[in-house]
């Protein structure tokens, strides 16, 4: 199944097949950004609740752009980052501990306000937690896969 | 927090809220719980919602158990404001707070079920590396973890390594131990929500 979800002019696709659920969030430059969160048989309120989160972040309406958040939720090397903010959302994906203000900094003198500086983040951290989540998943997955469903839980 | 938004951006009635929290618990709102009201449509409803289901929706595991999994989780993390705020709150919903210190000291020796030990001990790897092997989850099935208990926790773990990012890129502020016990008391009464 395959349907879009539509707001404020920006689209994100969500395609459900096979047990997995793939986000598209079109129109950013250099490609679409994307996603996935395993559902298994069990796929539960809590699997979806967080992928009403992702949609929500990356898709829906906000002050910085689709891309900014799609490519802050990439990480570090994301697309359409802006150049003052590489490095702070580099952080907080991966040592959160060592955001400083001089991080925030750059982004307001870089012309970002403080809107776009809280999607950014959120973005990035939403972003960080997607991969591990998903990680998780696809391990949980495998390894049911390899011992037989049956033999557990 | 470092955006000024987060510290004084909030509509009218939330800051009369606020104020209200502060006047019958003589303690301020947490950061944590602050941020969920700063333009709710965009994070925090949705993060209520999901965070609500993975530490209070059904589940196999205990409320203390998943507190503990979201300590452990901020604990691997060193996020200051989270290893507080869910120690306190693991360690009144067990009614034992050495049993959680132990667990949070050392996962290999401390007075849990294996089943629990296997999957904290694998959300600190995948925590860690951001990617834990089919190996090591099997040794957590192995170990007595039912597939919806390891799916369970790893939406516990996603809640915790989203929010102990941002209680360390927001800086929220770090309460006394009677605030930490204040807002344990709150989330094991309401949750999430």
């Amino acid at each position: 199944m395959t349907c879009g979800d539509s707001r404020d002019g920006e689209t994100a696709a969500v395609v459900r097949r096979g047990g997995t659920v793939t986000w598209q969030v079109a129109g950013l430059s250099g490609g679409a950004q994307t996603g996935r969160v395993s559902v298994s048989a069990k796929a539960d309120r809590k699997q979806a609740a967080f992928r009403g989160l992702v949609e929500r972040v990356l898709g829906g309406q906000g002050q910085a752009s689709v891309e900014a958040r799609g490519g802050a939720f990439a990480g570090s090397g994301g697309i359409g980052v802006p150049e003052a903010v590489r490095g702070l959302v580099g952080k907080v994906a991966a040592t959160p501990a060592l955001v400083t203000d001089a991080d925030f900094a750059a982004g307001r003198a870089a012309g970002l306000s403080e809107d776009q500086l809280f999607e950014v983040v959120v973005c990035a951290a939403v972003g960080q937690a997607t991969r591990q989540y998903e990680a998780g998943l696809a391990a949980l997955d495998e390894a049911l896969g390899s011992l037989g469903e049956g033999q557990v839980g | 927090m470092r955006l000024e938004i987060l510290e004084r951006g909030y509509r009218p009635a939330t800051k009369a809220l606020f104020a209200l929290v502060r006047l019958v618990s003589r303690q301020d709102m947490p950061d944590a719980a602050r941020l969920m009201f700063y333009r709710p449509d965009f994070y925090g409803a949705r993060a209520k919602a999901f965070t609500q289901e993975a530490m209070r929706g059904p589940s196999e595991w205990s409320v203390a158990e998943r507190e503990l999994m979201a300590a452990y989780v901020s604990t691997v993390n060193s996020s200051v404001f989270c290893v507080g705020a869910h120690t306190a709150t693991a360690s009144r919903a067990y009614g034992d707070s050495g049993l959680v210190a132990a667990a949070l000291e050392d996962v290999e020796t401390a007075p849990v079920s294996e089943p629990l030990r296997a999957t904290l001990r694998m959300l600190g790897r995948l925590t860690v590396d951001g990617t834990v092997s089919t190996e090591q989850m099997r040794g957590v099935l192995v170990a007595g973890a039912t597939a919806s208990q390891v799916a369970d926790a790893l939406a516990v773990c996603a809640a915790f390594n989203l929010t102990n990012r941002l209680a360390d890129a927001f800086d929220f502020a770090v309460p006394s131990a009677q605030g930490f016990e204040s807002g344990a008391r709150y989330l094991l009464r309401r949750g999430y929500r």
